[in-house]
């Protein structure tokens, strides 16, 4: 990848002025709090370490092994407290994880997106898979930020041209994803993007596709984890990497 | 074709075809972005300067061509114009990024709105480069937490797209992202969300125009700006 491409990339990205924060912020962010989700829980109990081959350059206290410099408790603060909760979603008894408003906050967005791109800019990954609909969003700044390509995994009937379909279960009945012949070859190494993993049913199946077209998945990577649903035991060896759990 | 140091104004008339500029010889340290102004012999003084389409330079051809068309997709007789594959090569992604962060880092845009789904695909990037808060605009059932709902029409039948309430403020200058404009639907129905809640549309921006079907006169007074224009 060129590097200075990726400078005028990241250069780009300006600090929002205050007024835009405050008012957004100050009256469309009103999350319902759960503990599990406060700033001061552990966020990274159960990660996977990275790789002997990129030490982490700083260390702190906890899961030093995940946390790749000082500020980073910091932002992930500023990432849990802008994501709000729905409870009831999208029926009763399920607590929904909204990042819409994180969106909102264009700060603790590209604070997402840093958090992400650090820990894979020096890991020669060469495809960013992402789940429709919401790792459509998290997915290509990545890509864009690490010089991958973006690969798009799909709802049936959505992508034109031949595809691969893989299909996955459900709490009730099963669905599929799609993605395209020829997108990803074999040998590339791929990181697959969602922005939440519940059951892990959507990653997995994700994970088959990428591996049936002999592609490497060096990891998964969303943004909170509900660890409850066990989800990351469903994704076998394929490592698993939150901000928020 | 009227030039002048280091911008390029030009002015053409639509018959039933557009004749394509040639990519000019200014060079890449000194290309500001340069967009030319399409005007229609048969539209009314109203309609002029409604459509920017970016010149034809080396990013644009690189883009251009990595977009592939599928034949009778979803349907027999629809040409698709399917972006992935310009997802694929990530220095026609990064350009197409950079032509839109170009145009509207300077014009205070506080909201980027993208269409599902994949106006999410290219709404977020321009988002994050420009400062902006981005704001899915979706198919019904999809956003939790209080909406606000607009219906549009199909070839057949109606659809519904929503926003969050609350998302965006009054006064807030927006742009509607999506990849491609088609009938203008999609697009009509999100300025009238955004308008709804008192935001300012500065302009609808899509990687690639159908021009024959004319979206731009389903988007009332707002401009669209356009990577490539397409038959």
């Amino acid at each position: 990848m060129n590097m200075n491409t990726l400078k005028t990339f990241n250069s780009n990205v300006i600090f929002p002025k205050p007024h835009i924060l405050f008012s957004h912020t100050a009256n469309f962010i009103n999350p319902l709090k759960l503990p599990s989700l406060t700033p001061s829980t552990p966020t990274c109990q159960k990660l996977q370490p990275i790789s002997a081959s990129t030490p982490p350059p700083t260390t702190t206290r906890h899961c030093s092994s995940h946390m790749a410099a000082p500020t980073s408790d910091d932002r992930i603060a500023r990432i849990t407290s802008a994501i709000r909760v729905i409870p009831d979603f999208p029926k009763p008894g399920i607590l929904f994880q909204d990042i819409t408003t994180l969106l909102l906050d264009p700060v603790a967005f590209k604070d997402t997106i840093d958090l992400f791109v650090e820990r894979y800019k020096d890991k020669n990954i060469s495809v960013v898979a992402g789940v429709e609909a919401r790792g459509f969003i998290f997915g290509p700044p990545i890509a864009l930020a690490i010089g991958a390509k973006f690969v798009p995994m799909r709802k049936p009937n959505k992508l034109p041209g031949p595809v691969i379909s893989e299909e996955y279960s459900l709490e009730y009945g099963t669905d599929k994803i799609e993605m395209h012949v020829g997108a990803v070859e074999a040998g590339d190494r791929a990181l697959v993007i969602d922005d939440l993993i519940a059951t892990g049913g959507t990653l997995c199946a994700a994970i088959s596709l990428l591996e049936r077209v002999g592609a490497q998945v060096v990891e998964c990577a969303c943004v909170i984890e509900l660890p409850e649903l066990k989800g990351r035991d469903r994704l076998g060896d394929k490592p698993l990497f939150v901000l928020i759990s | 074709m009227y030039a002048r140091t280091g911008f390029i104004t030009a002015v053409y008339k639509i018959n039933r075809s557009l004749t394509r500029l040639k990519p000019t010889s200014i060079s890449p340290s000194t290309r500001p972005l340069i967009w030319k102004h399409l005007y229609s012999t048969a539209a009314s003084n109203s309609d002029v300067n409604r459509v920017h389409v970016a010149v034809n330079d080396d990013r644009v051809s690189r883009i251009s061509s990595s977009i592939r068309v599928i034949q009778d997709f979803p349907k027999p007789g629809i040409m698709f114009h399917d972006i992935t594959t310009m997802l694929l090569d990530p220095v026609a992604f990064k350009h197409t990024i950079d032509l839109f962060v170009e145009r509207y880092k300077e014009k205070n845009i506080s909201v980027v709105a993208g269409i599902e789904a994949r106006g999410f695909i290219f709404g977020p990037p321009i988002a994050l480069a420009i400062g902006a808060k981005f704001v899915p605009m979706r198919k019904p059932n999809k956003l939790p937490g209080a909406v606000i709902s607009e219906e549009y029409s199909l070839e057949y039948g109606t659809d519904i797209m929503e926003m969050h309430v609350g998302a965006v403020q009054a006064g807030e200058r927006a742009l509607i992202i999506d990849d491609l404009i088609a009938t203008g639907g999609t697009l009509a129905a999100a300025i009238k969300l955004l308008e709804r809640v008192g935001a300012n549309i500065v302009e609808c921006a899509c990687a690639v125009e159908l021009r024959d079907l004319k979206g731009q006169d389903r988007l009332g007074d707002k401009p669209l700006f356009v990577l490539v224009s397409s038959t």
